[in-house]
């Protein structure tokens, strides 16, 4: 081959490429286009593959006018290639009729905690953020733990307001999680501050506002100078967290042996806030935590000094917490296992996707 | 508790325009809970089911806040919180003189107590002219104002004075008894009270005994015998004091509670025998011109209560209150409320009056109590404490349940169920389950619910049949404590342990598989996380109804067997309902309290390989009947420099493979800390694991590298 037949070929391919590429309608097109002229296989690229047959003394030149034609046809490949990939970004906004975000996503594996246990997790949270402990104590007790320890002797009327599941074996089941305060004063001594989240039981009847079975939430607190001032601001403190506002409180008199003075804390009626309804007896008043403070004997009980220390303690019924938080009306639904009753309806409905 | 409004203003000069419903707001919040307050108008219905004739406020006060105050269970007692709280006089209550009554012209009537604990004091007086005849209107009025039905004058004025000083008296003939002896009655003897029933007497039951015939159950009801009669002219009128626990063991023991009893269940003041009869006197003279006393107060009151006294620091009251009280308040309080106070070094010293002295006043707590209640517990601000900063090692239960629940709830879609502490035994006859020897309840809340739990299984499955129509495939989860160990034990926390109970189900009857390798999946990662050690499970006998022999296993952790997992077998699902035998389902229990102590320890993490590793894929023969369980070990025993890992990938059964036969497909990673692996590397350690799965008789198939 000599030169004059070369630039021929050569002129004829750009010619060819001139005319073809215009007709290119897509990347695929280009592809297999760039493939038949500068692929290895292609005719530029058989070109180019030639060049070791040609006499040493062409060579240079040969090499120089090929790879000049080669890099004119790739830049119009290219030149091509981009206004194609443009045209397709175009075409693909065009085509795309948008997502409909509002449609629900598919939930595979739902589950969830019971509301009584997510209301314990919130209440433990606030109180982790005020350094108390988190306790736990047995469900069988002692009569000396649930009773004695608690300044409630055998005679005691107290016990009436307790009514109480006892045991063939000579132990029961606790009536309230106060036990673990003269269990948790053994175990630390003072100062101490726990919580001690927990399932009491009580003989009564069961009925839509009644349980024999229901979570209370115990609260200890024992330092030098703790006074009733305290007691009010971390009781105020912490209707405020599970609430997520202010509550308005009021505290009344209320007769618990274990505690001194004893209180019954009331809150603002969620329902009528406050005017008076069925909910509150028309008092506009809910009954939500007994208190008080830690009575001396108790502290004896548990091996603390009440000259040197004073504490307070609380009873926070989480069981009537939850209720009140997740509008739950029938306190039978908690121990029902009635998926229905316990966790909301979409959580449960994702389940059908 | 009924109290009338129209009864307090013979006590106090309360206004005319008395907001009575501020009062009861106040007198709930210093005082005791009033529960409800209602405007008595002629011709409403009383308390009493019968017509108002006189206009009337009920305060209606809940009987369980005033359990330890004796001092409330009457209207003067109630009248003298009122007056402290409005801070207006109590006037006294009329009474006769004591001097009248000690008229040493009369006999005494011989009183015997056998034991003074039982029976403090005992006092009485015989009188004559008392006839049976209405009471006067007002009085008959205010008894049906707060719940009495008046039915003649003498019983009458004795529930008049109990409502009025909360001190319980009784009549008895005083023809037929002249005498008193108090004493314990004998065991399994009978007495007919004065509602006409025989009763058979408790041990214990203290009776008042004339010439030592039991006519009355102190403290509870007379006896039908020495009841007064219209006939009666003579009458011995009783006014007592009794031990409470002594009257309130008898009293429940009869299952027979009365508005007597119920009072001095709360620790009478035993000064109020005395006051009783005076009170008495006065009323009854009113009623009564030709009354007269046939005897002196008899008075039997063998050791006097001494005033009972307590210290009373300042300093301390307010700051154990948390606010400054200046003890010219505490004295004002006090002083209303009748407490006596005289100065002491240390402060003040307080005597107790005697009504608030037999159990309610013991400590300098209880006073800071009168004077915080007082002051007004909504005047006291708040003060966030100031604490001492301690650390408390985490309390290793509660973590591990709670993490427990946060991972099978949060991310492995378990749903948390919560069931009752005791089995019903109707559940487990359906169940086919006999726990055997189990902790049970002297008073369960049925019949059929007296044994404690021993495993939460049964609890769940009731769940899974209760959901199983809105929700047939589930997964449920519970946490709660469990009673295994029936053997009498001193420690309270021996005898129960704390059980994570887990069941998935699925519609559809093949699903047993993957239900269980889901679970079983779902288990080594909560073990991985919280305790750092994946599990082992080795197959198990059944021996319990939901477990399916064939498919059942122990769950182990190191040496200790932490738990069982098995498929819930067919005959089970229909003893359950027919329905749920379409069903697959999967149960398994662990015993948390058993790894409470298992440390967890932190995984060491493993440096980025620095060359290039490379896995290859052995695809073996294996008899089927041999358990991945049991080849672990056999694989494990090979050991090779470059080895980093060894895992299962697939196990295939059917198809073209010989029958009894089944292909694993086993995964091998490589690689050398210090340079590149080489071919020659490759060939060197196929040869030796080639020649190790030959000696355990697994048949290569076929080995594939991945290319790299």
């Amino acid at each position: 081959m000599n030169m004059d037949e070369l630039q021929k070929i050569i002129d004829d391919i750009r010619a060819e490429v001139r005319e073809q590429i215009a007709q290119l309608g897509s990347l695929e097109e280009l592809k297999q286009f760039e493939a038949r002229i500068t692929g290895k296989k292609g005719r530029l690229g058989e070109l180019l593959s030639s060049i070791g047959k040609v006499a040493k003394e062409q060579r240079a030149a040969l090499g120089g006018l090929l790879n000049s034609a080669k890099q004119e046809v790739q830049s119009g490949i290219d030149e091509m290639r981009e206004r194609l990939q443009q045209a397709e970004h175009h075409a693909e906004q065009q085509a795309d009729v948008g997502l409909d975000l509002t449609l629900p996503g598919r939930v595979l594996r739902p589950g969830g905690v019971h509301p009584v246990t997510a209301v314990q997790w919130e209440v433990e949270a606030i109180f982790e953020r005020l350094g108390f402990t988190i306790e736990a104590g047995p469900e069988l007790e002692s009569d000396h733990y649930n009773f004695e320890a608690l300044n409630i002797p055998a005679w005691h009327p107290a016990r009436d307001m307790q009514d109480t599941f006892w045991l063939t074996n000579g132990y029961l089941l606790r009536t309230h999680t106060s036990p673990v305060q003269v269990r948790s004063m053994e175990k630390f001594g003072p100062p101490l501050r726990c919580i001690v989240p927990g399932r009491c039981f009580r003989y009564e009847t069961i009925d839509a506002s009644h349980e024999n079975t229901f979570f209370q939430c115990e609260g200890l607190m024992i330092d030098r100078g703790i006074s009733v001032a305290n007691l009010i601001a971390v009781m105020k403190l912490l209707l405020r967290e599970v609430f997520h506002r202010d509550v308005r409180i009021r505290l009344r008199p209320g007769y618990f042996p274990f505690v001194e003075p004893g209180f019954e804390l009331d809150m603002n009626c969620a329902i009528c806030n406050g005017s008076g309804c069925p909910t509150c007896k028309r008092s506009g008043w809910v009954e939500i935590m007994p208190c008080g403070m830690v009575h001396p004997n108790v502290l004896r009980h548990g091996g603390i000094d009440p000259a040197e220390w004073t504490g307070f303690a609380f009873g926070l019924g989480l069981t009537r917490l939850a209720m009140m938080k997740y509008g739950i009306s029938d306190i039978r639904v908690m121990n029902s296992g009635d998926l229905r009753g316990l966790q909301p309806y979409e959580r449960l409905g994702s389940f059908a996707l | 508790m009924f109290v009338s409004l129209h009864w307090l203003r013979d006590f106090i000069d309360l206004p005319s325009d008395l907001d009575v419903h501020e009062l009861a707001q106040r007198f709930t919040t210093t005082c005791a809970e009033v529960e409800e307050v209602r405007h008595l108008q002629p011709g409403d219905t009383t308390p009493a089911e019968m017509a108002c004739v006189v206009e009337d406020w009920i305060i209606e006060i809940d009987n369980k806040s005033i359990t330890h105050r004796p001092d409330l269970w009457g209207h003067y007692g109630i009248a003298r919180e009122v007056a402290a709280l409005l801070q207006l006089p109590l006037k006294p209550l009329p009474i006769i003189s004591p001097t009248e009554l000690a008229d040493e012209q009369l006999p005494l009537i011989p009183i015997t107590i056998d034991d003074p604990q039982a029976c403090p004091r005992y006092t009485g007086i015989l009188l004559s002219g008392v006839r049976s005849q209405p009471s006067p209107a007002l009085m008959q009025c205010r008894l049906s104002h707060v719940g009495m039905r008046p039915i003649n004058a003498l019983v009458d004025l004795t529930n008049y004075i109990m409502a009025e000083i909360g001190q319980p008296m009784h009549a008895f003939d005083g023809d037929r008894v002249q005498q008193i002896e108090v004493g314990f009655a004998q065991a399994g003897a009978t007495f007919y009270t004065l509602d006409g029933q025989q009763r058979r007497l408790p041990a214990g039951a203290l009776m008042i005994q004339s010439g030592r015939k039991p006519v009355a159950l102190a403290g509870i009801m007379g006896g039908l015998e020495s009841e007064v009669t219209s006939t009666t002219d003579k009458l011995l009128l009783e006014s007592a004091n009794f031990d409470p626990a002594t009257i309130r063991r008898c009293a429940t023991a009869l299952g027979h509670r009365t508005e007597a009893s119920a009072r001095f269940e709360k620790a009478l003041d035993p000064a109020w025998t005395v006051l009783g009869i005076a009170r008495f006197l006065q009323l009854a003279r009113q009623q009564f011109p030709d009354l007269q006393l046939c005897s002196q107060l008899s008075d039997c009151y063998p050791h006097p209560a001494e005033p009972r006294t307590i210290v009373l620091r300042p300093d301390y009251v307010s700051r154990f209150i948390g606010r400054n009280i200046s003890l010219n308040q505490i004295m004002e309080i006090l002083q209303a409320l009748e407490f006596k106070l005289e100065d002491h070094d240390e402060g003040v010293r307080v005597q107790v009056p005697g009504f608030r002295a037999t159990k309610d006043i013991r400590i300098e707590e209880d006073l800071i109590e009168e004077i915080a209640r007082f002051v007004g517990y909504n005047n006291i601000d708040p003060i966030l404490p100031q604490a001492t900063i301690r650390h408390f090692p985490v309390n290793r239960q509660q973590r591990l349940e709670k993490r427990t629940l946060q991972l099978f709830c949060g991310t492995e879609g378990f749903f948390e169920v919560q069931d009752y502490l005791w089995y019903h035994r109707s559940w487990l006859a359906q169940l086919g389950y006999d726990p055997g020897d189990s902790v049970t309840l002297r008073n369960p809340a049925a019949a059929d619910q007296d044994a404690l739990r021993k495993s939460v299984i049964p609890g769940l499955l009731a769940a899974a049949q209760l959901n199983r129509r809105e929700l047939p495939n589930l997964q449920l989860c519970t946490i709660g404590t469990v009673f295994p160990n029936t053997q009498t034990s001193t420690q309270a926390t021996d005898l129960q342990e704390r059980h994570l109970g887990l069941l998935a189900m699925r519609r559809g009857k093949k699903a047993d598989d993957v239900l269980l390798v889901d679970l079983k999946n779902s288990l080594s990662k909560w073990a991985l996380e919280l305790i750092g050690l994946a599990p082992g499970y080795a197959p198990a006998a059944a021996h319990l109804p939901w477990e399916n022999g064939r498919r059942c296993a122990e769950i182990r952790l190191t040496d200790q067997i932490i738990g069982r997992l098995a498929t819930v077998p067919l005959e089970l699902r229909r003893r359950i309902d027919e329905h749920f035998t379409a069903w697959s389902v999967v149960v398994a229990e662990l015993n948390l309290s058993a790894l409470v102590d298992v440390v967890r320890t932190e995984n060491r993490l493993p440096a980025i390989p620095q060359f290039p590793e490379v896995e290859l894929d052995f695809s073996v023969l294996a008899a089927a009947g041999r358990s991945w369980l049991s080849l672990t070990p056999q694989l494990a025993e090979f050991r090779h420099p470059l080895l980093r890992r060894l895992m299962l990938v697939d196990s295939y059964q059917g198809g073209n493979l010989p029958p009894g036969m089944r292909s694993l497909l086993l995964r091998v990673r490589l690689g050398n800390p210090r340079r590149t692996l080489v071919e020659d590397d490759l060939r060197e350690f196929r040869t030796a694991f080639e020649q190790h799965l030959q000696q355990l008789q697994l048949t290569l198939r076929s080995v594939k590298d991945d290319g790299v």
